[in-house]
């Protein structure tokens, strides 16, 4: 690891350390809560990355800064769940009142929308997602070579995962079947039209 | 000055409840049904943070180098290779002494491979079993190459919609950010663990998943992208970052100046580190030749010096100062593993992986728990995945074991550790207590790591020159205490005892 200036580290974690202690008091109050304290918060946290890129250069600087704040974070919740008290019992779980599971009918329709769910959030997403992921790179063939490379491998796992949201939502089959349907269509009609 | 946040509407907050609902429905749907997958790949993928460590440790007698190796050694272990086959190798690598792996070594195409001592006398064969099934299940989940990369891309895909659909369901997960109650009702404490440690380590949530994602679909991507629009030529998407291999002409030549090249390398990029030397089709006259150098403080995995048959330096790939991105694209290995840092980030890498391999768990533990306070309890289901969390552990330590013990490695290790999680969720079976059952497994998973600790240890006594595999055992046995410590069956009664008496 090149070595790194242990003033401007120490500023790093000093500053990410202070933004989430003041998170944690603003949080942690009941009832009100003060917007700007939110911000103070988040601000410190922001300007925590300034030592780091300062200490070495930007992309690695603000890796670091980044992998920083997410330990201080996990730091406090292990922090908060070893000093817990123990707590009340919980509650007897109902299973553990009713002797056995309870057993219904197969539901047919409810499970042939489970596997259309799966389907459309899994194969019919990808596909939708690989011709929208293709019209944007037949869009971008004037653009920089490697950002468009770059653009494309990125934005087909990230499209992919938008649609899969859009295929798992809460709503009517139609709706979501037609979202992913119209996007592959969208994306294959675009394509064709660049080839 | 503090000012207060509006209370929201009624019927916001109504739509909002709404969309918290749907959305809540979305992200377990998409969660069950990658769940187990998804908990092995996370699982996997953290310990693959210290691949080269466990090689390290795999093979703890072979010698290690205190700096850089001497030119001179670097160009007759690069010729004794060579001189090992027959065949031109398509690729030909001589990994070079650095940090991580402070090892001298070369293989030809990436399958017969040595190690080299100081003098670059070849040694002892590469031979890390368990690293390799590691990196197998992580890379591929022991499928065909590019269909278990497209299923792994598939998965990372998949997570980066769990993450989006996670923060965007749960409208107090910032707010709530610091609450962790573990010791009260077992669906709020596992709630608890889900959000806190979802929402503390959603960045690195994110970009692990979209680095996975982006390196596993890229095979899929490539070849639709090639057969679109550059009539099938796979090489040409990849070019514009990665280049292409000269034209072939097998007419023999002789080998490119390997220690000339380090010479020059090292007098012209002082402060850079090689870490390869990579052959392409060497010893013929379409040969070409790089030196992959690491950048201090960069996340770029590295760049290419290239140089010809002399030892010249000839140009290089532009991984380190060529556009945005080409340079975001070079960096997606180091982020997605961790690799940028040294192991301070390695440890952080670690700590932030169990933490999303805990996420996994606790996401299906929560709709277990509540199809139960439903009055809908699946104690199967929640059998059969106490087996999957619980048996994944110790699957990886019973293949830890059995490479030493019976020599078994290869696709029959690979099979092995299926079986072995097979096996555990069909006898869950017969357990009527989850909680017990998943304390046997804990126990057993100790139990194991420690025999392939003391195996490891009895087999190489008194030829260890690895540092690292010293330390490793030490961090095995601390993680086998750790599973006995969770799996003991006396604080268990006593505690079972203690709620009767409740």
């Amino acid at each position: 690891m090149p070595h790194l200036s242990p003033v401007l580290v120490l500023l790093g974690l000093a500053l990410a350390l202070s933004g989430v202690l003041v998170l944690r008091y603003t949080w942690g109050r009941k009832g009100v809560r003060s917007r700007m304290e939110v911000s103070a918060g988040w601000g410190l946290i922001a300007v925590s990355f300034v030592p780091w890129i300062m200490a070495s250069t930007g992309d690695w600087g603000a890796a670091l800064a980044l992998a920083a704040f997410m330990t201080i974070g996990v730091g406090f919740i292990t922090y908060a769940a070893l000093r817990q008290p123990a707590g009340r019992k919980a509650r007897a779980p109902r299973e553990a009142r009713t002797s056995t599971p309870e057993k219904s009918p197969i539901n047919w329709k409810a499970g042939g929308r489970r596997v259309f769910t799966f389907l459309l959030a899994g194969p019919l997403a990808g596909v939708a997602a690989l011709t929208l992921s293709l019209w944007l790179y037949g869009a971008m063939a004037h653009s920089e070579p490697t950002l468009r490379l770059f653009a494309i491998l990125f934005a087909f796992p990230l499209i992919w995962a938008v649609l899969s949201i859009f295929a798992t939502y809460d709503m009517p089959v139609i709706k979501r079947g037609g979202i992913v349907v119209l996007s592959g269509v969208l994306g294959a009609l675009g394509t064709q039209f660049l080839v | 000055m503090a000012s207060d946040i509006n209370m929201d509407t009624a019927a916001g907050k109504a739509g909002k409840a709404g969309f918290v609902a749907q959305m809540l429905s979305g992200h377990s749907a998409v969660g069950l049904a990658v769940g187990a997958l998804m908990y092995i790949l996370c699982l996997s993928g953290t310990l693959m943070v210290f691949h080269e460590e466990f090689a390290r440790w795999e093979q703890p007698e072979v010698p290690e180098f205190a700096g850089s190796a001497a030119p001179a050694a670097v160009a007759r272990a690069a010729e004794e290779g060579l001189a090992r086959t027959d065949d031109v190798p398509h690729h030909y690598y001589v990994s070079l002494p650095h940090a991580s792996m402070p090892r001298l070594g070369v293989s030809l195409d990436g399958e017969a491979s040595w190690y080299a001592d100081a003098d670059g006398n070849l040694t002892t064969p590469v031979h890390h079993p368990w690293t390799e099934f590691l990196e197998g299940l992580h890379y591929y989940l022991h499928l065909p190459t590019t269909l278990g990369l497209t299923v792994v891309g598939i998965l990372g895909a998949m997570l980066v919609g769990l993450v989006i659909s996670g923060l965007l369901a749960h409208p107090r997960i910032f707010r709530d950010a610091f609450a962790m109650r573990l010791k009260g009702n077992k669906q709020l404490a596992e709630a608890d663990l889900h959000n806190r440690l979802s929402v503390w380590g959603a960045p690195f949530h994110i970009l692990v998943a979209l680095t996975g994602a982006a390196i596993g679909l890229a095979s899929v991507l490539s070849y639709f992208a090639a057969t679109t629009y550059l009539d099938g030529d796979m090489e040409g998407f990849y070019e514009p970052v990665f280049g292409s291999d000269p034209a072939e002409n097998m007419t023999p030549a002789p080998m490119p100046d390997v220690a000339a090249a380090m010479g020059n390398f090292s007098t012209a990029h002082e402060g850079l580190t090689p870490t390869y030397i990579i052959m392409h089709e060497p010893g013929t006259l379409g040969q070409s030749a790089f030196i992959l150098a690491q950048h201090p403080a960069r996340l770029i995995y590295g760049d290419n010096y290239y140089f010809d048959g002399a030892g010249n330096l000839t140009g290089t790939l532009g991984h380190a100062d060529g556009p945005a991105g080409q340079q975001i694209i070079a960096s997606a290995y180091t982020v997605h593993f961790g690799s940028f840092g040294g192991l301070p980030v390695k440890i952080i890498y670690g700590i932030l992986g169990l933490a999303i391999s805990i996420v996994s768990a606790t996401g299906v533990n929560i709709w277990l728990i509540k199809r139960r306070e439903k009055g809908r309890p699946a104690p199967r289901l929640e059998l059969a995945w106490a087996a999957t969390i619980w048996g994944t552990p110790l699957a990886l330590a019973f293949c830890m074991v059995l490479p030493s013990v019976l020599a078994v490695e290869g696709t029959l290790l690979n099979a092995m550790f299926w079986l072995c999680l097979l096996v555990l969720v069909s006898i869950s079976f017969a357990f009527t207590d989850r909680a017990a059952f998943s304390r046997l497994l804990r126990g057993v998973t100790g139990l194991m790591i420690i025999a392939a600790v003391l195996i490891k240890w009895g087999t190489y006594m008194g030829e260890v020159n690895s540092p690292v595999a010293v330390a490793l055992n030490v961090v095995f046995l601390g993680a086998a205490l750790a599973f006995l410590w969770a799996g003991w069956p006396v604080r268990a009664r006593a505690q079972m005892v203690a709620s009767a008496a409740e």
